[in-house]
């Protein structure tokens, strides 16, 4: 039986019978696929499973009965060592797997690959806020999700203004002229930002976000939440 | 900025860091000494309090060899070392480490193979240092299941660059990278050293901050097939020494 | 009288609240890592886990999902006994509902008492 090899990254393990697993795993070629590791469960309860959450691996499979394949091997690519050396990270980066997991059906979802990868790359590195992650991360499943908010225009079609203040119209998913909006030029530039910027490592580089970060998060997750369950 | 105020700027940050790592890991020896003593009180058992002493002990320790890393930090040009017998360092840091080895069921040897040259050091630094890096392998060692009482070892020995003197046992996961990691985290992190122990592992920065004034450094190293933390000293070509 | 799995890194800490869990009549499984733990659950399924989130190699974060992604072991409370306060978990109280954690202690602040009146209190809604 032919043999598929491709990189992936481990979204969820579960218990199946007496010695088996269910992984499901993201990958950039087939999407969402399920894999039946067998024989791992009982024979030695490994933590890690055999396949490290929080890692990028090669991983070799063979279309078994149904929806679910079979997994032949794995080698370890990547692993993201320095997540776990923080709880909220830790947690964080459970979150995401779930998010992903949720968000994805089987076989699609190619594009989530490289998006968890570069999440998971962020989260790697101390320094990069969870939050900043969060927001790009939002922003990032707008755009791939089609619901992307308008950052061009304002809700009557007019261009964007530098000296404009504007509210949030959740419909219309744009910026409305408001005198007494809470947004302003530099938030909307963020959220292009985010929306454009292919990592959140980039975005990371970008000054004098730190202000305005806590309002821009807060719009996108309530953007968000209208179209996924977050 | 000048280059003293940008230095001293530095300092005060690492300074910063290290008193956050330090703060966490009095948590522990605190919550020791709370929980056996109310134990002592549920139990009717009031022989569990012998232990409380030690603990206090390690603590103050732990305190006083932090102050002492910024006091020598402090220190304006580069601080005055003079000649110290590394033995008798290492036997008076293996004299202070035992009990608490003891306590923590594990087994520490210290390994002097032949004589050594007195090293250029600060005496008291020196000795801070190995203590520091010790608490925290024994911490460590303490955590790993293991079917026998695992052994730490207090060792130096000769290198072509001089004399290392450190702390080294059988722990899975030591690595040069996990120790880099380690050092950009501590302060920021709960657990910069998460591969070693679970606390904040202040001993290890404190004892890299005082081998630093020395104009030294913790490294990976390894002796007789074990891997540690260590440090390499000049031995010095005076005759006097400091014991 | 409940078979309780204790998971704690420091030694002296666990051997206090060992004493402590045992003196209120339960018998106890003291395990330091996360790995030990799972072998523990794997011999010997628990009626209630202990758990300090700051462990050594791998956290207590990953042992929960670990654990909880096996069929057998959903519905095992979890009290959380941590050095992670709680102001600074990035996690909603839906997310711990989720894991089944059912009380959270911050160790700096928990007495052994306040422990043994939470185990007998999630014991007692379990039955």
């Amino acid at each position: 039986m032919k043999q598929i090899v491709t990189t992936g990254i481990v979204l969820t393990r579960t218990d199946f019978g007496e010695a088996d697993r269910i992984l499901s795993v993201i990958t950039p070629d087939h999407g969402k696929v399920r894999l039946m590791a067998k024989g791992v469960r009982r024979i030695k309860s490994k933590l890690a499973g055999g396949i490290e959450l929080f890692s990028i691996s090669q991983i070799t499979f063979i279309e078994g009965k149904g929806d679910i394949k079979i997994l032949v091997s794995t080698r370890l690519q990547k692993h993201f060592g320095n997540i776990v050396q923080n709880i909220d990270r830790t947690m964080f980066g459970y979150d995401i797997l779930k998010l992903i997991n949720n968000v994805t059906e089987d076989n699609t979802g190619k594009e989530y690959f490289e998006l968890l990868s570069q999440v998971l790359e962020s989260l790697d590195d101390a320094s990069v806020t969870i939050d900043l992650i969060t927001f790009w991360l939002y922003a990032q499943l707008l755009r791939i999700t089609g619901h992307s908010p308008n950052v061009r225009t304002d809700t009557r079609g007019q261009k964007l203004e530098t000296d404009g203040a504007y509210g949030f119209d959740f419909d219309a998913m744009a910026f409305a002229a408001q005198p007494q909006g809470k947004y302003n030029a530099q938030h909307i530039k963020l959220q292009r930002l985010a929306l454009g910027l292919e990592s959140p490592l980039q975005l990371h580089r970008v000054q004098g976000i730190d202000m305005i970060l806590p309002d821009s998060l807060q719009l996108a997750k309530t953007m968000l939440s209208q179209f996924v369950r977050l | 900025m000048s280059a003293g105020a940008a230095r001293s700027r530095q300092q005060g940050g690492v300074n910063e860091r290290l008193l956050q790592a330090v703060a966490e890991q009095m948590k522990l020896p605190l919550l020791q000494i709370a929980r056996r003593a109310e134990l002592a009180h549920l139990s009717g058992d009031h022989s569990l309090i012998e232990g409380i002493e030690l603990t206090a002990d390690s603590a103050l320790r732990l305190l006083d060899n932090y102050l002492l890393s910024t006091k020598l930090a402090r220190v304006d040009g580069s601080l005055q070392l003079e000649p110290v017998s590394i033995a008798a360092v290492m036997n008076d840091t293996a004299h202070q480490l035992s009990r608490l080895a003891d306590q923590y069921e594990c087994e520490l040897e210290l390994h002097l193979s032949g004589r050594y040259a007195p090293v250029m050091a600060h005496r008291a630094g020196l000795e801070a240092a190995l203590a520091s890096l010790g608490y925290v392998f024994i911490e460590a060692q303490s955590t790993r299941p293991r079917k026998r009482r695992p052994t730490i070892k207090l060792a130096a020995h000769r290198s072509k660059n001089g004399i290392v003197a450190g702390m080294f046992a059988d722990i899975e996961g030591l690595s040069m990278d996990m120790y880099r990691r380690g050092r950009g985290l501590y302060g920021h992190a709960k657990q910069p050293l998460t591969q070693l122990v679970s606390t904040s592992g202040a001993g290890v920065f404190v004892a890299d901050s005082l081998l630093q004034s020395m104009a030294t450094r913790l490294r990976l190293a390894h002796h007789q097939k074990l891997s540690g933390l260590a440090a390499t000293f000049t031995p010095s070509n005076q005759l006097s020494l400091v014991r | 009288m409940a078979n309780v799995l204790l998971v704690e890194p420091d030694i002296l800490l666990g051997k206090t609240y060992m004493a402590a869990l045992e003196i209120a009549g339960h018998q106890v499984q003291w395990r330091r890592t996360a790995q030990t733990a799972i072998r523990s659950v794997d011999a010997k399924s628990p009626d209630l886990i202990i758990l300090e989130l700051q462990l050594a190699m791998h956290n207590g974060i990953e042992f929960l999902y670990e654990f909880r992604s096996y069929n057998d072991w959903q519905t095992v409370p979890v009290i959380v006994l941590s050095h992670v306060q709680p102001a600074l978990r990035a996690v909603s109280p839906m997310l711990w509902e989720q894991l089944h954690v059912v009380a959270y202690h911050y160790k700096p602040l928990t007495k052994l008492n306040d422990i043994i009146r939470s185990v007998d209190r999630v014991l007692a809604l379990a039955i």
